[in-house]
């Protein structure tokens, strides 16, 4: 599952490593960005390019780059996907490469800022996404929680929701 | 308008002022960020300032002076450490790469960043 902590509000667990600079958090991934479905499609969202190998991408001039040349969003989306023990702080991301972390990564842990300000999006497929105590299949209901409910207690009659204890 | 003719190119389609680049990653921040850097290097009126300047202790008051247009990036992380130069420097086109609180900025004017495959323009 995607595990997202509120900055200043929900703090991760001590034993993840915060990455609060994604820049230098990508320099972790010493093994280079693993060729899975979820890698593609977050360098296809948010910076417009191709995959080509775990060191290489195609950028959206169709000119062969270092992946170490992809957006400092972009490095945040994929330290989420390849540093499992790490939680990212997305206080650097633009709102649409969180939006693709929120509808792409189905694991990995990450800090929101408390002034995020929504998911607009039609994706409507089933998430496993948990804040604290509770466990979101709806970014939508993710959405409604996130700007109108946190820090306070959900409405749990809202389909897309549940409690995890 | 401020252009520099190398390969990349660089266009910058404003006045003086504040300009804070819309809220979206992958739209060419960092390219703008690294022309900055190298053709500094080679003495074009542009300044720049990181994270990295900031951890540092990099003063960036006499290079700023020197520049028409200066580019201060991933400001989330060190956020209102420059206000005050940046209030002082009226004259000159100030990029500011700034997404978490985005509101907190309103004074200033939005920006965006156009890509080519030959070089990059900032326009309102």
């Amino acid at each position: 599952m995607l595990n997202i902590y509120i900055q200043g509000f929900l703090n991760p667990p001590a034993n993840l490593s915060e990455i609060l600079d994604a820049e230098e958090g990508f320099t972790r991934i010493i093994d280079g960005i693993a060729d899975t479905t979820v890698n593609r499609a977050l360098i296809a969202t948010i910076d417009k390019g191709t995959y080509l190998d775990s060191q290489n991408f195609i950028d959206r001039f169709g000119n062969k780059q270092p992946l170490a040349y992809v957006s400092t969003g972009c490095k945040a989306a994929l330290c989420v996907t390849s540093l499992a023990d790490c939680v990212i702080l997305m206080s650097e991301c633009g709102r649409n490469a969180i939006n693709a972390i929120l509808q792409l990564c189905t694991s990995g842990n990450i800090i929101l800022p408390f002034d995020y300000s929504g998911i607009a999006t039609l994706d409507t497929s089933k998430k496993d996404i948990h804040v604290g105590n509770y466990k979101f299949t709806s970014l939508q209901r993710l959405q409604y929680y996130l700007l109108n409910e946190f820090p306070d207690e959900p409405d749990l009659s809202i389909g897309g929701i549940s409690c995890l204890k | 308008m401020f252009e520099i003719n190398r390969n990349p190119f660089i266009r910058i389609d404003l006045k003086p002022g504040v300009y804070v680049f819309r809220n979206a990653s992958g739209s060419g921040k960092t390219w703008l960020y690294n022309l900055f850097y190298t053709y500094e290097g080679f003495g074009d009126p542009v300044a720049c300032y990181t994270y990295r300047d900031y951890k540092m202790n990099r003063d960036p008051a006499i290079e700023f002076a020197k520049a028409k247009v200066i580019m201060i990036d991933r400001y989330d992380l060190y956020k209102s450490h420059l206000d005050k130069l940046i209030a002082s420097l009226a004259d000159k086109i100030i990029l500011i790469d700034y997404k978490t609180c985005y509101a907190a900025r309103e004074k200033d004017n939005l920006c965006q960043i156009h890509l080519y495959s030959n070089g990059i323009e900032v326009t309102s």
